[in-house]
């Protein structure tokens, strides 16, 4: 089958106190194999949520009300904790933000490994996970010799090529990488970035590459999807989107990038900020802030209308474009 | 409407931001507010005991002696003959009295303390930090017992014993307060705008002082109740013919191998009660200024 | 590390509060020097692992007295600990895990357990086992008639005063049942009470490190729920916890006092109540610095432990 993951009208609410904040509102995404996705937006938008939904990682205060998530022909919500946790770490993987604090501080970097190893496959010896932990850090670039060393003896561009290595020794068909470069500086920065990139090609992998970082979604991503206030705005070919973007929100977003050829004078930003989840605005989520809004963005909720090329955008603005093509 | 309108943030006058959290919606209002009562109840029933006891509490001889709870005597009496409802009644003074001026000396001292040697800094600070942590290190209650022995037992001396046990509590809480928001940037950006520095401490250290404070104060009562009551237990507390819940639960033991359980467990549960109100505010209103404990 | 605490206020000891019949044991006790050089010649004495003789009558040297009745002392204080950081920590982790009715009965019970004077808990033990149920002892550390033995090897005894290890090290199995049914309420009272500090500092570091990225991160390699929250969550909850128990030892000596009045345990803590009631500052005086000393040791004890539980720390 061509499509890993496909993700149906995903909701997830969280449940505080007396409010509830939907941090992820009727999202449906696909992923093909050996595709890069994407998947960008401002802290809020609910892509960290999406990526923990598809791991099966929500958790209370944190619901998934609705929503179907197929993993590789497998409904992922119908199955049992235990199966749910066979398949992490062995066919979908995360990697998390900040490598410093992603590692256990009390374990050594090897026990991570082999620990792991061994929750997977019972019957792996220590000797066996050993080996394989140490031929991983090797890949990664990192000495075999430090496999007994504690995480606070490693840099932050280290840590996270252990918490790469620890995604892939098991090989999974899907990884989830969410903002895996953004606590570190440019320059460690673009080296992961590469090291993802040739793993990715080494392996075979799928990868959904989560954040807020247009530049790197430029460089790494086949497809992206653009999310706002737990909502899909848009979804396009990577190209397409940074050529021609549809959605208001995407276009703001593009234009806010400061261009060194161009004597911008004035940054750009978007007026206003990012929606309380717990009582989000009426009809489109972005319409406060949006410059082209008008009285039907206040009242309904725009759908994805598919504007050609595998393209697609939740505004309202492209009713008309689309009926022009039909 | 504008996006203006929707993000302006109402400001709040100091006494609604110290009493929003007993009030407002949310977690630990539960427990603070049973907490509040337990400790509102007592207090009116101890200052109004003269008004509610239906008997003399020290008068000897009013029924037979260790009997159990009946109708005449809804607690029972104690080995003497008194009624222990109205000894339960009138018990509480003592103790709550301690524990108020406890708490004041502390805040009056502690406080002050705290907030000058943080902001000071340097070798002052260092100093004063090592003697509070000494004194903190040390038990609670042997501490106590060395100051009352020397100074004997008074209201004043048992208040300025445990006082000077908390002391360093209110100190190190505070000091630790003050030295984090010391090297906040909005401090130094109120002085390099020519802020004093007694005004630095009053508009930006202090209010964020005292939702600690709260918390410590409220422990600080709770303990002081229990450490009244443990001098009470080693002898070194009041005259034994006062209505105290800490004598009565200190002699009513003697007649427990007889089975005479009612003179312990309401004088003990007393001041169970006391400690536990004051620490179910303390714990109520930590859980609601401090997110992470939810 | 630790600096001996109290040391000055000790001088206020020094206070003549004999009657003037006693003057010639004022001499003798060398009360009549001027308070400085009392003061000196107390630590001079100290130094030399002299604390001192006892103003009560017999004159008896008060250091010997100490580490006669400590051994009490330390064997209640030790299984009080077990008690409370089995209870403690197994309490909070639950609380932690569990959201709902079982997570407020852990709070409340953190809360309410604390908020029991330890004498009082005590009290009602002995009354419910004691008295109405005639299933434990209720004071003292041996029944009469239980004799306690010790291991004799050359020409010398070994016997640490602690009744359950020196009668497992000699073989008495009767003594060693009898010394922990003695045990049980005593050490149930003051553990359970100091228990309430750790359900609650375990619970809410708990429920913070439950929500730490690694925790996280180690769920998503698909590892045992049961790895998760022990290995994971619970190792790291702890390590702030071991910071603190030098302050819980002190906290466990205050608590020991009274435990031991409240079940006539001839322990420090008594020996400390007893003679205060006599006024014997010496032994009050004595008493204490013994005190401090132990605590001291303890934090250095701890504060080792701690660095070795603590990779980050590595001497």
């Amino acid at each position: 089958m061509d499509q890993l993951l496909q993700v149906e009208s995903l909701t997830v609410e969280y449940r505080t106190g007396d409010a509830i904040a939907t941090a992820v509102q009727a999202v449906s995404l696909d992923l093909k194999r050996g595709e890069t996705l994407g998947l960008v937006g401002e802290s809020g938008s609910g892509k960290s949520t999406f990526g923990l939904a598809v791991m099966g990682l929500i958790r209370p205060p944190g619901y998934v009300t609705d929503g179907k998530l197929t993993f590789d022909g497998t409904d992922i919500r119908s199955l049992t904790n235990e199966q749910l946790r066979e398949l992490r770490g062995k066919k979908v993987a995360m990697i998390f933000q900040d490598p410093m604090t992603s590692l256990n501080p009390v374990k050594k970097v090897g026990d991570h490994f082999i620990e792991y190893i061994r929750a997977h496959d019972r019957d792996a010896s220590e000797q066996s996970a050993r080996s394989t932990a140490k031929t991983v850090l090797e890949d990664l670039g990192i000495p075999a010799s430090r496999v007994d060393d504690y995480p606070h003896q490693f840099s932050g561009g280290m840590r996270q090529r252990v918490m790469i290595g620890l995604a892939l020794a098991l090989k999974p068909s899907l990884i989830i990488a969410d903002e895996p470069t953004t606590a570190l500086d440019v320059i460690v920065e673009a080296q992961i970035l590469k090291q993802l990139s040739d793993l990715k090609e080494k392996y075979s992998l799928s990868l959904i590459l989560i954040t807020h970082n247009m530049g790197i979604v430029a460089e790494m991503a086949d497809r992206v999807a653009v999310m706002y206030a737990g909502r899909l705005a848009e979804v396009a070919p990577a190209v397409s989107i940074f050529e021609q973007p549809k959605h208001p929100y995407t276009q703001a977003l593009l234009d806010s990038i400061p261009n060194i050829l161009t004597s911008d004078k004035v940054l750009k930003t978007i007026p206003g900020s990012p929606p309380d989840l717990t009582t989000p605005p009426s009809g489109c989520p972005f319409h406060p802030r949006c410059r082209y809004v008008f009285d039907r963005c206040r009242k309904e909720v725009p759908m994805l209308i598919e504007t050609g090329g595998a393209s697609a955008a939740a505004c309202f603005l492209l009713e008309g474009e689309k009926a022009r093509r039909t | 409407m504008t996006i203006t309108q929707r993000t302006r943030v109402e400001p709040q006058s100091q006494l609604a931001k110290l009493m929003s959290p007993i009030f407002g919606k949310g977690y630990g209002r539960g427990l603070m507010l049973v907490g509040l009562c337990i400790t509102i109840f007592l207090t009116v029933m101890s200052i109004l005991a003269p008004f509610i006891a239906p008997h003399d509490p020290t008068t000897i001889g009013l029924g037979p002696p260790n009997s159990a709870p009946s109708a005449v005597f809804p607690l029972g009496t104690d080995q003497y003959g008194r009624d222990m409802l109205s000894r339960i009644i009138w018990g509480g003074r003592f103790i709550l009295l301690v524990a108020v001026a406890a708490v004041a000396i502390c805040l009056l001292i502690g406080l002050p303390i705290g907030l000058v040697s943080a902001y000071a800094g340097g070798n002052v600070d260092r100093t004063v930090a090592l003697v509070m942590d000494s004194i903190y290190a040390f038990p609670s209650l042997v501490l106590a017992i060395m100051i009352i022995s020397v100074f004997g037992v008074t209201i004043i001396n048992e208040a300025l014993a445990i006082a000077v046990v908390y002391i360093p509590s209110y100190f190190r809480v505070v000091r630790s307060q003050v030295l984090s928001i010391k090297e906040m940037p909005y401090v130094d950006a109120a002085k390099s705008a020519g802020a004093g520095t007694p005004s630095v401490l009053l508009r930006y250290i202090w209010p964020n002082v005292t939702a600690s404070v709260v918390v410590v104060a409220t422990v600080n009562f709770a303990d002081s109740i229990l450490t009244t009551a443990g001098l009470d237990f080693i002898g070194l507390g009041l005259p034994v013919t006062l209505p105290d819940w800490g004598i009565d639960l200190t002699y009513g033991r003697q007649a427990l191998p007889l089975g005479v359980w009612w003179t312990i467990v309401f004088s003990g549960g007393m001041i169970l009660l006391a400690a536990l109100g004051f620490s179910l505010i303390s714990e109520g209103y930590a859980e609601r200024v401090n997110p992470k404990l939810r | 590390m630790r600096v001996l605490p109290g040391n000055p206020v000790l001088l206020k000891f020094e206070k003549n509060t004999d009657p003037a019949l006693l003057a010639q044991y004022t001499h003798a006790l060398g009360l009549d020097k001027p308070l400085y050089v009392q003061y000196f010649d107390y630590l001079w004495g100290l130094l030399h692992g002299d604390l001192g003789l006892s103003m009560a009558g017999a004159f008896e040297p008060v250091g010997p007295q100490i580490l006669s009745r400590f051994p009490a002392t330390l064997e209640l204080t030790s299984y009080s600990f077990i008690v409370a950081v089995i209870v403690g920590v197994l309490l909070g982790a639950l609380g932690a895990r569990k959201t709902g009715a079982t997570d407020d009965s852990v709070k409340v019970f953190g809360i309410l357990i604390y908020a029991f004077p330890v004498f009082f808990l005590g009290m009602i033990l002995q009354l419910i086992f004691g008295v109405w149920f005639r299933i434990l002892p209720v004071s003292g550390r041996l029944d009469p008639g239980v004799i306690p033995t010790y291991l004799s090897f050359g020409g010398h005894s070994l016997q640490t005063g602690i009744l359950t290890l020196d009668s497992l090290l000699s073989g008495n199995l009767p003594e060693f049942v009898d010394a922990v049914r003695h045990l049980i309420l005593p050490a149930t009272a003051l553990g359970l009470v100091i228990s309430g500090i750790f359900v609650r500092m375990t619970r809410a570091n708990m429920m913070e490190t439950m929500r730490a990225d690694f925790v996280t991160a180690a769920r998503a390699r698909g590892l045992k729920e049961r790895t998760v929250v022990y290995s994971y969550a619970l190792r790291n909850a702890l390590l702030p916890i071991v910071t603190i128990m030098g302050l819980q030892f002190a906290l466990l000596l205050s608590g020991a006092i009274l435990t031991e009045t409240e079940f006539s345990i001839l322990g420090l803590g008594s020996y400390l109540v007893d003679r205060i009631n006599f006024r014997d500052y010496t032994a009050v005086q004595g008493t204490v610095v013994f005190l401090a000393l132990v605590i001291s040791s303890v934090s250095l004890i701890v504060d080792i432990l701690y660095a070795y539980l603590d990779p980050r720390v590595r001497l």
